[in-house]
């Protein structure tokens, strides 16, 4: 066993009061305690040793432990940091430090950098406000209160339980003391008055309050992820209220969409799909994945107070045992990950990652093979919160096929080492993250743990979790965070640069019974919130991330907002809140909002990915966002777009250039136009040559005509209008149709009508000029009848080959054609007079004249699709849902 | 995110330094190739533009043929004389454990045969490309994995972990080099009539932005428009898109004008540009029609020799790393009849294999492209015993074997014309110079130009790699 495991060993029996085995208490369980200590007091006791716990320990583990310290695997220069003693003692240059006397410290000389031989840490300086820290601390008397650690005895849990005591996201919750605000700020919110603070410093204002429009625009984007219509800003713009904005705010608060887009954002922290990822045999699918969205999407619309929205979630099999109020359902949070081959432990790993780094911005997955080496998370913690998992069951079935129970006979829980299942070690207690919860084990005979976590979490005494929610809530509103690491507010992650705005929002949260829509109106009531979204020198100069929150952020739409502003904007959108899952890349092209969209986890289909969605695999914490040609591909040429377009065409052409100009900027960008851009728009319009692209399948039609078998003349082509059992065919399902008769035409084969203008003719349209052969057989399989007679025509006149085939077939070639672009070669097929047993198959190949391409196959490029070039409205109407005018929220 | 290496740095001129540099006006925004890519990047974050690696390294791009499903090693490149001598016997301590009972050992009825100076002892069945290539090739006798179960080492070989989500070698790859050509996916994963077991997870992003996920392509498909999707507008001919985009152009630009400062605006219109561009490129890349006819009947006939010819058309025009499943499923998957299944798979890989190495080499993209041929675990020397439903009943196949197994790798800065390591005297361990998986990402990371160790990305709070806290890099194969 290595000197750690021993410690924690130790640890954890000193913890579960398992003395009787003879283990003294270690330094690690004193350490402990004294934490704990740290955690009931708070601040308040010897400033010096807070000064040196906050400013001087974090820098030394981060930044000079690797090398100097008692686990550095090669100790540079003989010097150790990791004790007072060693650093008065020093290493083979001296002593690092002479307490009270900076200029005579070596360890000040190494930091300043100033000295070309002497720079620490050697890959990179240390902000200067570490660096006058440093010098404050010896200047003080360089207090240290850490124990000196023998050699060979490395301390880092010490340590990292030492700087958890006073990491500022572990303080429990107050009310921070406001700022106090000058008379113009006399009724701004007391974040605002900070923001404004904390920008005075650097001699900067906030931007600003954006015009009625852009406001109207960002609200219904924040809120709703749905574009406003142009009545709908009208009415706002035309408002005489003087609460206008927070009319607008609460309106849409009551929205039906604000439940969607509310629930559509939690779907990516918990990981959401529709079915379970790479099986082996069993059934694929998650098929009631859907309730558990929905009943996201009303816990948000009814704003169920987050702790209960949690609890639910976590242990809705108490809560609502029988799903009366459908509250089971919310279980779908833990199990509806992948699957991981049914591997328990995999699947188990995945429901404590979205719990904790999800709910409460802890990195805890770490643990599960050695304790974390950031942050206070021992793999005693992991285990004991796997437990919760091991220990519950998923019967299956009704009344929630998602939910989880305790288990009747619960085991005892232990630490698997290295994360090894074959490899068991010692018994943990079961209980919360100990840090976080350090009393109170559960009865492990009894219980699996779950509903004391849920207990935990949904806490107003748990410092992380209404943290990390306001976080996650203001990053979605504000398009940046506060805090930028959103799922880990670990020791590693700074104090945000607006404390104030974090602190303030979480106390008020809990204060005001964990309502997220008040929680939301407070945020987006804020000065901050509704500043311009505008670039300004000054402010970028000096804080070029706006990490002091200078403007808003522009935003650009993410995939679902976008896809549904597609959908609004073609007014194809439907607006049904709730429902199974609809597939959303394949015809017919669902009309329904983006959060019902189908998500495949094994094989998410490149649309989402290319539009950065969340992959459904793991938590995340937030979005990434790339600008990439494969974005503007699919919004080209994709059928998903292209097929939203005709009706709003149609509605814009039917009222005349101009007026049909006008009525698309106000469906689509919710503005009227400017004359330069009408003039723009026009010369589209105007020019109106439609050219279908040379796609092989587009070279290719399907139809009747009037042949004269003799001259080779074809005249009068008329597509058939109907596809039917996978054939091009007359309007009427059951044939004969009248017009057409029996004319048909598949892939492969093919029947004419009884006349000879009712020939069927497969036709094709050469998209260039060249030389080409004719390759192909035509066969009539039938042993009755009078057979078919087909013919090869070139450009409607030019009979090139003519062949009859009775109850057998026959090889159709021609060797030498040119053509030019345009030109057509018919393949028409009659029925010598009598109609009955005239199925017929002709596969043709037309190649190059040396045979070395195919330029068409009549099999592989046969299409179901009518082709149709997009007409120059559709052009139009398309162009303007591709502007960045569109994408973007100011 | 910790880049490899900030190269981007050197790119982040801005729009109109770089103008000013190639002498050109504003009204120069059109620009074709690296320029165009250039002025897309700078200041934006598209983060797929080349990036240097950690030192100077050869190769450049990735082929991987994954002869998926497990090729026999004694079958192929293991040549075990001593087959002959057992055969029909009992192996001594009886056959390790694999995923199925086996029973005698069961030689190979295959010919080995030495080729090239180096003499590398090769199978009939890559005759082809062992006569032409022997001193090229690197062949790793010695590989082991973990388990003899396709789902977890094929997640092995391809992202260096059985059974998390983890990013895959390819993604690994892009995120540290990106790639050279902005109008073509940068990694991408060719599978003739569907996907391989495991799906797409074997070109996963995993935690990586989704932009590093390999494009799955399905190469049974001859025309463009089905090989990728979106490439191709079936509604509007060129001219009158090029008419569409110049609209949004002209909106995009006021629109900018009175949002000056945003990279975000300028890196959309110009992605815009590259879509357009995009088209063209992706069109004339995958339509191998206009090949001469030499090049065509070098590669020969078939979907894998097409897959293969493409390949090298995607290496040449800048893509980073290639993928080249022999088929949907597990086609090397050999449990019974392994003697006429292998001689079949061979036949229609062999040709293919040869002729893209000498096509590499003639036009002189060897050097910089690591090539990667393997499964994700060999073959037992001992038969499979007959199982209902399993093996057809019949006593003519392989297990699975991770106990040691052959991957050979050519091209870009490898020592070739060598045999590395060696399995046990009939060819069921690894015994001598024993290379895991983890060790061979090491390795070709190294080849690449990265630290294994530094390439890294941060998620749930801590620095992840390729090789999580393993992998060794094998000096005896560096040139």
């Amino acid at each position: 066993m290595t000197a750690g495991a021993a410690d924690l060993l130790r640890s954890i029996r000193r913890r579960s009061d398992n003395l009787d085995v003879g283990i003294q208490p270690s330094r690690i369980g004193l350490a402990l305690l004294g934490m704990i200590t740290c955690f009931s007091v708070g601040k308040g006791q010897d400033p010096k040793v807070d000064f040196f716990e906050t400013k001087i320990r974090p820098v030394l583990v981060e930044r000079c432990y690797e090398c100097h310290s008692a686990q550095a695997s090669d100790l540079g220069g003989q010097l150790r940091l990791d004790g007072p003693s060693a650093m008065r003692q020093g290493g083979s240059m001296g002593a690092a430090l002479v307490p009270g006397t900076v200029d005579q410290s070596l360890l000040i000389r190494a930091i300043d950098y100033g000295d070309a031989n002497l720079q620490m840490p050697p890959d990179g300086k240390l902000p200067q406000e570490q660096i006058d820290d440093f010098k404050r601390w010896i200047a003080d008397g360089a207090i240290d209160p850490r124990p000196d650690t023998d050699p060979g005895k490395p301390d880092p849990k010490a340590d990292r339980m030492a700087i958890a005591a006073k990491h500022w996201a572990y303080q429990p919750l107050e009310q921070p003391a406001a700022t106090v605000p000058s008379s113009e700020m006399a009724d701004w919110d007391p974040i605002d008055v900070s923001v404004a603070r904390k920008l005075q410093e650097k001699q900067l204002t906030l931007s600003e309050e954006a015009d009625r429009r852009t406001l109207v625009k960002r609200l219904y984007y924040d809120l709703l992820g749905l574009p406003p219509t142009f009545a709908e800003i009208e009415a706002v713009a035309n408002n005489t209220s003087a609460n206008w904005y927070a009319e607008l705010v609460d309106g849409l608060l009551q929205s039906p969409h604000f439940g969607e887009r509310m629930a559509r954002r939690w779907m990516d922290v918990v990981r959401y799909a529709d079915n379970k990822g790479y099986v082996f045999q069993e059934d694929r699918e998650y098929a009631h994945a859907y309730r558990y969205r929905d009943w996201l999407i009303r816990s948000f619309q009814q704003d169920l107070p987050y702790d209960q929205f949690l609890r639910f979630q976590l242990i809705g099999d108490r809560l609502d045992p029988q799903n009366a109020a459908g509250h089971l359902d919310a279980m779908g949070m833990l199990t509806l990950g992948r699957r991981f081959l049914n591997n328990k432990h995999d699947i188990v790993d995945d429901r404590i990652d979205v719990v904790t780094r999800g709910l409460l911005g802890i990195t805890a997955n770490c643990a599960r093979c050695h304790d974390h080496k950031f942050d206070p998370v021992s793999m005693a913690d992991y285990y004991s919160l796997a437990s919760a998992y091991m220990e519950s069951d998923e019967p299956g079935g009704d009344p929630s096929p998602m939910r989880l129970v305790d288990r009747p006979d619960q085991g005892a829980t232990r630490i698997l080492l290295r994360g090894n299942p074959g490899n068991q070690g010692p018994e943990v207690p079961r209980r919360f993250i100990s840090f976080l919860q350090p009393e109170s084990p559960v009865d492990m005979k009894t219980a699996s743990g779950r509903l004391e976590m849920a207990d935990a979490i949904a806490s107003p005494r748990n410092p992380l979790t209404a943290r990390v929610w306001v976080n996650r809530v203001w990053g979605w509103l504000y398009g940046s965070h506060l805090v930028d690491s959103p799922s880990d507010f670990g020791l590693r992650t700074e104090a945000p640069a607006q404390q104030f705005a974090l602190d303030s929002l979480a106390w008020d949260f809990v204060q005001k019974g964990w309502s997220t829509k008040q929680l939301i109106r407070r945020i987006v009531m804020l000065k901050t919130y509704r500043q311009r979204s505008e670039h300004r020198e000054d402010a970028f100069a000096i804080d070029p991330e706006n990490r002091l929150l200078w403007r808003s952020n522009r935003k650009r739409m993410d995939f679902e907002s976008f896809r549904d502003a597609l959908l609004h904007a073609t007014g194809r959108l439907d607006r049904a809140v709730g429902g199974k899952s609809a597939p959303i890349t394949t015809p017919p092209f669902s009309n329904r909002r983006t959060v019902y969209a189908y998500i495949d986890r094994q094989n998410l289909p490149q649309l989402f990915r290319s539009f950065d969605f969340a992959t459904p695999d793991v938590h995340v914490p937030q979005r990434s966002q790339t600008t990439v040609p494969q974005q503007g591909l699919v919004l080209f040429n994709s059928e998903m777009v292209m097929s939203m377009l005709e009706g709003l065409a149609n509605e814009a052409s039917r009222r005349g250039r101009d007026a049909g100009i006008d009525y698309l900027f106000e469906q689509v960008l919710a503005r009227r136009c400017t004359d330069q851009e009408r003039s723009w728009v026009a010369e589209l319009i105007d020019a109106n040559d439609l050219q279908l692209p040379p796609a092989p399948e587009n070279q290719w039609s399907y139809g009747v005509a009037t042949l004269d078998p003799e001259s080779g003349r074809v005249e009068g082509f008329q597509s058939l209008p109907r596809f039917h059992n996978n054939r091009w065919q007359g309007m009427k399902d059951d044939l004969p149709d009248p017009d057409s008769d029996w004319a048909l035409l598949s892939a492969t084969h093919g029947h004419p009508g009884l006349r000879l203008d009712q020939t069927v003719v497969r036709r094709w349209t050469a998209a260039l000029d060249g030389k080409l052969r004719v390759r192909g057989v035509l066969k009539h399989p039938s042993d009755q009848g009078n057979g078919v007679r087909g013919s090869i025509i070139i450009r409607g006149s030019e009979k090139v080959g003519q062949w009859t085939v009775v109850h057998g077939e026959t090889e159709t070639q021609i060797d030498e054609v040119q053509v030019q672009a345009g030109d057509t070669i018919d393949f028409a097929t009659d029925s010598l007079g009598d109609s009955s047993n005239d199925t017929f198959e002709w596969k043709v190949r037309i190649v190059s004249n040396d045979e070395s391409r195919v330029r068409a196959n009549s099999e592989k490029h046969f299409t179901s699709q009518k082709t149709r070039a997009l007409s120059v409205w559709e052009q139009a109407a398309q162009a303007l849902m591709l502007t960045n005018e569109f994408c973007f929220i100011d | 995110m910790q880049s490899p290496n900030d190269s981007s740095l050197n790119m982040r001129w801005t729009r109109r330094e770089l103008l000013h540099r190639c002498g050109m006006g504003l009204g120069a925004l059109a620009l074709p190739g690296l320029v165009g890519e250039l002025l897309a990047g700078e200041s934006s974050p598209n983060p797929l533009l080349p990036k240097q690696p950690h030192f100077p390294a050869k190769a450049k791009h990735l082929i991987h043929i994954f002869a998926n499903g497990g090729p026999s090693h004694v079958d192929t490149w293991d040549p075990k004389p001593a087959m002959e001598k057992y055969a029909g016997q009992e192996m001594s301590g009886g056959a390790p454990r694999t995923e199925r009972p086996t029973g005698n050992v069961y030689p190979s009825i295959f010919k080995f045969q030495k080729h090239g100076q180096s003499g590398l002892e090769v199978s009939e069945l890559f005759e082809k490309t062992a006569s032409a290539h022997a001193d090229k090739l690197c062949v790793v006798r010695s590989m082991h994995a973990d388990v003899p179960n396709h789902e977890p080492s094929l997640l092995l070989m391809n992202t260096g972990e059985s059974r998390l989500v983890r990013p895959s070698v390819g993604s690994w790859l892009t995120y540290g080099l990106g790639t050279e050509n902005q109008n073509l996916p940068a990694f991408i994963s060719m599978c003739p009539d569907g996907y391989p077991i495991q799906e797409s997870q074997n070109w996963q992003a995993g935690f990586l932005p989704g932009i590093y996920q390999g494009t799955y392509i399905d190469s049974k498909h001859e025309s463009v428009d089905r090989l990728v999707e979106y490439v191709v507008n079936r509604k509007l001919g060129r001219s009158a898109q090029r008419r569409e985009l110049d609209l949004i152009q002209k909106m995009n630009d006021e629109h900018i004008r009175a949002r000056p400062h945003d990279p975000m605006l300028e890196a959309r219109i110009q992605s815009m540009e590259l879509a357009y561009r995009m088209q063209e490129e992706a069109l004339d890349v995958f339509d191998v029609s206009s090949e001469p006819k030499h090049v065509l009947d070098m590669y020969g006939p078939g979907v894998q020799a097409r897959q293969m010819l493409i390949a090298r058309r995607l290496i040449e025009r800048g893509v980073r790393v290639i993928q080249l499943w022999h088929g949907a499923g597990q086609p090397w998957d050999n449990h019974d009849h392994i003697f006429d299944g292998h001689r079949k798979l061979a036949k229609e890989c062999d040709q293919g294999i040869a002729a893209l190495l000498t096509d590499l080499q003639q036009r002189g993209l060897l050097d910089e492209t690591l090539i990667l041929w393997g499964g994700e675990f060999g073959r037992t020397p001992t038969v499979e015993m007959p199982q209902k439903g399993a093996n057809a009943g019949t006593i003519s196949g392989r297990d699975h074997n991770h106990y040691g197994f052959t991957v050979w790798l050519a091209g870009g800065g490898l020592r070739g014309g060598q045999a590395y390591g060696a399995t046990d005297e009939l060819g069921f361990k690894a015994v001598e110079n024993r290379v895991h998986v983890h060790d061979l990402h090491a390795t070709m990371l190294h080849l690449m130009g990265f630290d294994h160790t530094k390439l890294t990305y941060r998620f749930a709070g801590r620095d992840f790699r390729l090789t999580d806290v393993h992998g060794r890099i094998i000096q005896e194969w560096i040139a």
